[in-house]
């Protein structure tokens, strides 16, 4: 009896102990896991199955756009660094040009492995009315043999980048080595066009059985969907292949055109005028002269275009 | 075999950890990910609790949790994750004593003088302080039985399983651990 009486106390004892010990025990519990510990882990655990680390922490929504603002920022600031230096080519084709619309700067094949530091500056014209400004820049490779050997050119896209003012910037990097198409694929909003053809730069009139691309480029397409653009290039591989063409940019000036400045690296400015229904205007080609690169004649500029002119072709 | 009765259930979640694990094994890494996020902190604090220094306590917290990512192809279903989980963690901390030369004997003669503090403690942190020192100079079965149970949340059953030891054995560490550290704490609030 008591011994049971003796473990009826004991029992209560540890029951007190137990709650005692608990209630400081819960307030010890301050220690967390270092974040590099967990980085590291987490790091191992992903590489073990082939997957991609992904961070703990999300990224707040707004970082893509911000930083896409950032790098229009510095895009545009190194570009009027470049006008306003001394000497500087782009200063004189920009002072030259009646409607820059458009600059296009490209270090040029002189410096073959700067093909792909590009830098380029946006004015707006006066001439034309901007319901928004979408440029697409294609930096292409310098070598073409490869591309030569498929038959394409230069097929290779290194660097696709589209900005649009309206619905905010966006960036697209990929490429597609001997391919026909060239793939742009973006987490922004730019467009909501899938796989389609945007049309085809052959400097000629041409047009193309696909479906209008430029009507479905919508700036209420929401922040973060996912888009792909595909231009064909087959029929301006030839261009691209002679090295000709080192910036090429698209530029949407109304809901449903698209004006393309080609700056070549023979010293010629090409205009294009592009609608959605593919079909491809040379608006004018004009020599630039090779020590001030400024347009010669001109005069013979056809701008500001009728777009009604266009679209009645 | 251990029988899964009790398989826990993440709140907003309806996937088990042992169900992530299986996936984790399948090559989903996303489930290793939120197995992480579970039992991260039961790990590194048993770790911590047992008085190494915190970067002893990190190194062997990723040697567990690497031990878990090469063994996820062996992970079956017999048993709770959790208890898996620190079946090897228990090893790693083991593995480590046995290179110290500390062995379990020798930590178990560990006595009362050792703990900590006859100072007047004059406040809650210095108290929860106090109570880490007492933690860690424990002997180690009642230490690792403690820390099992206060920290990891195992019944006494499980630790059991764990340290695979006579259950009756298990209580009398539990037992013997609070009232050590009742004693160490006496002072304090008696």
């Amino acid at each position: 009896m008591s011994n049971e009486h003796g473990n009826d106390m004991s029992d209560k004892q540890q029951v007190k102990d137990e709650a005692f010990i608990s209630g400081l025990y819960a307030q010890l519990n301050d220690d967390v896991t270092p974040e590099a510990l967990d980085q590291k882990i987490l790091a191992a655990a992903h590489r073990e199955v082939g997957a991609k680390p992904v961070l703990i922490k999300k990224h707040p929504k707004w970082l893509v756009p911000l930083s896409s603002a950032a790098s229009l920022m510095l895009v545009i600031a190194l570009g009027w660094q470049q006008i306003d230096g001394p000497g500087s080519t782009l200063a004189q084709i920009t002072e030259d040009m009646d409607t820059p619309e458009i600059v296009a700067i490209d270090r040029g094949r002189s410096a073959k492995k700067s093909v792909h530091q590009k830098l380029q500056v946006t004015q707006k014209s006066n001439t034309v009315s901007h319901e928004g400004n979408t440029s697409i820049t294609f930096t292409s490779p310098v070598s073409t043999s490869d591309a030569e050997g498929k038959g394409y050119g230069l097929a290779d896209v290194e660097q696709v980048t589209i900005v649009d003012e309206r619905t905010e910037s966006t960036q697209l990097q990929k490429n597609l080595a001997g391919e026909k198409r060239i793939l742009a694929t973006t987490s922004g909003p730019i467009t909501k066009a899938v796989d389609d053809e945007i049309g085809q730069f052959n400097g000629n009139h041409s047009t193309s059985k696909n479906e209008s691309t430029a009507d479905k480029i919508a700036p209420e397409s929401p922040l973060g969907a996912e888009h792909t653009i595909t231009l064909n290039i087959e029929s301006f591989h030839e261009r691209l292949a002679s090295g000709k063409d080192q910036t090429l940019r698209l530029t949407r000036v109304t809901e449903h055109f698209f004006e393309v400045t080609a700056l070549s690296s023979d010293g010629v400015i090409e205009h294009y005028r592009l609608s959605n229904d593919h079909f491809t205007v040379r608006v004018n080609s004009h020599p630039v002269d090779s020590l001030t690169g400024s347009e010669i004649n001109t005069s013979e500029k056809a701008s500001p275009l009728k777009w009604s002119d266009i679209s009645a072709r | 075999m251990t029988h899964i009765t009790n398989t826990k259930i993440d709140k907003g979640s309806l996937e088990t950890d042992e169900s992530l694990m299986l996936a984790y094994a399948n090559g989903q890494a996303p489930a290793f990910d939120r197995l992480y996020e579970r039992h991260k902190l039961a790990v590194y604090r048993f770790f911590m609790r047992q008085g190494t220094p915190q970067a002893i306590a990190e190194d062997l917290t990723h040697d567990t949790w690497l031990k878990v990512i090469d063994g996820r192809h062996r992970y079956t279903v017999s048993a709770l994750f959790k208890t898996w989980l620190f079946i090897i963690a228990r090893n790693v901390l083991i593995d480590y004593q046995k290179k110290k030369s500390t062995t379990m004997e020798s930590t178990a003669l560990a006595d009362e003088a050792e703990l900590p503090g006859n100072n007047v403690i004059d406040d809650m942190s210095a108290l929860t302080q106090h109570l880490a020192k007492a933690i860690a100079a424990l002997p180690f079965e009642q230490r690792e039985t403690f820390l099992l149970k206060q920290e990891a949340g195992f019944t006494l059953d499980e630790i059991s399983v764990i340290t695979q030891q006579n259950k009756e054995k298990v209580k009398s560490s539990w037992r013997y651990a609070l009232q050590k550290l009742r004693r160490g704490l006496s002072h304090y609030v008696e």
